[in-house]
């Protein structure tokens, strides 16, 4: 169960049903990791939106992503398939020219889906002290893992859900979604640098200095804070539809709560609180998670392997929280907040 | 359909063994403030600890549990002189942080060390000892009574028990106790007065680990199996009782633990609920809880 997950996304795809394909060997390897690179840098962004601009504790991070991604293998049934609602779903992709592209719709599915949990999460806990939302968001992780665990009519249980990509079948489809991957950061970073360095995202950096000072002139602190929750949330789901259209199938041990602290360690070395922290992040993370799958050719202990990333991630946190809280790229203002 | 008393009953005995993980969390969140959630980890290293001494050194359980209450107050007190006594100036939310990574770290070693193969103490079996088993007819329906309660059960009751009044004991009639509740209600306000904050810390990452101890030890008992996520699993249900409790207030959490093992456990008889549910019941009283008296039980007093 956890231990299936420990062996990682990657190891899940490669013996996944039907692998996106067109290069071979190190080359589709790399394009794999750069693809998991990008959804690590996504999901970045939207947590450096939440903890790095507005001091938001989320710990549901893959409750996000896992509600993107299933909601994505949910809608992108063709329309012959019977749905697991027992609704005939239309098919939202959109052909141009024999290319399924743009995938907008189902993005934009993933990310509605990720976003209204974010707000029913919000409502209660945002207007309370910082580590309720922890605390809260833990427990979403637990709910939501549970209910893609134990709701087979809907998500497949453990038994997985395949999804039905319609870049299969052609030719270069890895390339075809790293494309894809790539063009969704780019207007994610877009739209979070133009958000943050607006009105808008001043006020959400007043809140994580200082709240009571940000009211104090005016800002109703609470609508900033669920503003930025939501949004962030939706950056997670979006993310996840890649990962769903990238496995093919999935279980949802993928979405174990864990991935909330990887992310966590992506958004703090890289820098809480900058864009371009959060992406360096999203690449080391990449970096840290997927590339010693090398190791395994010449290490006979997976499981050692494994859990030495597990350590050097946690030893990584606790040295870079204490000697250099704000991170590599980061402002040293995102992390002076006082409790 | 399950008999409601046996349901309350297995309710105590979990609610037992949340009470021993909440209130050294309650103590740390009160008079360290903030969150620890490498928690989990020091009930899991607690039964893991009691696993070697009983299994493979062949001690008694009890001593066992003893060896493994010393071995994880000691780990705490470790973990705030090598790491948190740098942190006595950060925020909340940087200390949280660091819980983190060190429940990583811990958790990484034990994988590293005993896998993730399930583990068991070995304990003889017993079977439970049958005290009521009637059926009473009620307007209509005939209301199932009945209670097995076996003597593992009774024990972790009555330590717990046990425990909880050592804790209330120390906390009111030794200096240290009264010194930890100074720093809790005022940590400049106590540093002024002469107390060792430092000092007092240390102490509670001590009394935080060494109740995480028994709590696990008793969870690997009431499960059967111990496993590297074992702590990790119970981590939101003691977060739910000290937040249902009032954080920061030890009694408080006494009170929300039992009133969470009740109720995740009685959830089973809720028709509609699946029993792969009970995780959720923790946290939708926590959702309920803060959206109705965010406070808690204790309202933050102790």
């Amino acid at each position: 169960m956890a231990g299936v997950a420990v062996a990682g996304l990657a190891a899940d795809a490669a013996a996944g049903l039907a692998p996106l394909a067109g290069l071979t060997g190190l080359p589709a390897f790399l394009v794999n990791v750069a693809t998991f690179a990008v959804v690590y840098m996504i999901l970045a962004l939207g947590l450096n939106l939440q903890w790095g601009y507005t001091g938001l504790f989320n710990i549901s991070v893959a409750a996000f992503w896992g509600i993107g991604a299933y909601t994505a293998a949910l809608v992108t049934k063709p329309p012959s398939a019977p749905t697991a609602l027992g609704l005939n779903l239309p098919y939202l992709w959109v052909d141009v020219a024999g290319v399924p592209l743009p995938l907008a719709p189902a993005v934009v599915a993933g990310a509605l889906a990720a976003g209204a949990v974010g707000l029913l999460i919000a409502l209660p806990t945002l207007r309370l002290r910082d580590d309720y939302l922890a605390i809260a968001t833990l427990g979403l992780a637990e709910v939501i893992r549970l209910i893609l665990t134990n709701e087979g009519w809907l998500t497949q249980g453990a038994r997985g859900l395949t999804v039905s990509n319609p870049i299969l079948g052609m030719d270069y489809s890895n390339l075809i979604l790293l494309g894809v991957a790539l063009a969704l950061l780019g207007v994610t970073y877009w739209l979070l640098e133009t958000g943050v360095d607006s009105p808008w995202g001043r006020v959400l950096k007043a809140v994580r200095e200082d709240e009571r000072v940000a009211e104090s002139v005016g800002k109703d602190t609470f609508a900033f804070k669920t503003q930025s929750f939501v949004l962030g949330s939706m950056v997670m789901g979006a993310a996840g539809t890649i990962t769903a259209l990238q496995l093919n199938f999935l279980v949802p041990g993928q979405f174990s709560p864990r991935w909330a602290f990887y992310v966590y360690i992506a958004v703090i070395v890289g820098g809480s609180g900058t864009n371009r922290g959060a992406v360096l992040g999203g690449f080391l993370l990449a970096v840290l998670l997927e590339l010693p799958r090398f190791l395994r050719d010449y290490v006979p202990f997976e499981s050692v392997v494994t859990n030495l990333r597990l350590l050097v991630i946690g030893l990584l946190v606790i040295l870079v929280m204490t000697y250099r809280p704000w991170g590599v790229l980061g402002d040293p203002e995102a992390m002076r907040r006082e409790g | 359909m399950a008999s409601l008393l046996q349901l309350f009953a297995n309710g105590v005995v979990f609610g037992s063994i949340v009470l021993l993980a909440s209130v050294g969390l309650s103590l740390l969140y009160g008079i360290g403030n903030f969150a620890n959630f490498a928690h989990g980890e020091l009930l899991t290293v607690g039964a893991y600890v009691a696993y070697v001494a009983t299994v493979a050194l062949g001690l008694p359980f009890a001593a066992a549990v003893g060896a493994s209450v010393v071995a994880t107050a000691v780990l705490g007190v470790a973990l705030d002189r090598v790491l948190f006594v740098r942190h006595r100036d950060s925020s909340p939310i940087v200390l949280l942080v660091v819980t983190i990574g060190v429940a990583l770290v811990l958790r990484s070693l034990i994988r590293i060390v005993w896998s993730n193969q399930l583990r068991s103490y070995g304990l003889p079996l017993r079977r439970g000892v049958q005290f009521v088993d009637t059926t009473l007819p009620v307007g209509g329906y005939d209301l199932v009574l009945r209670l097995r309660l076996t003597r593992d059960g009774l024990v972790i009751v009555a330590v717990a028990a046990l425990f909880a009044l050592a804790t209330h004991l120390f906390l009111t009639r030794t200096t240290m106790g009264v010194a930890m509740r100074a720093t809790a209600d005022n940590r400049s306000l106590a540093k002024v007065t002469g107390i060792d904050t430092d000092r007092v810390l240390r102490a509670t990452w001590g009394l935080s680990g060494a109740l995480a101890a028994v709590g696990g030890a008793f969870l690997g008992v009431q499960t059967g199996v111990i496993q590297p996520r074992m702590g990790f699993n119970v981590l939101l249900v003691a977060f739910a009782a000290v937040i249902l409790g009032g954080i920061g207030s030890p009694y408080g959490a006494m009170v929300g633990a039992y009133v969470i093992g009740i109720a995740q456990e009685m959830s089973i008889a809720i028709p509609g609920v699946s029993a792969s549910y009970r995780a959720a019941v923790s946290f939708l009283i926590l959702v309920g809880v803060l959206l109705v008296k965010p406070d808690g039980i204790a309202g933050g007093q102790w």
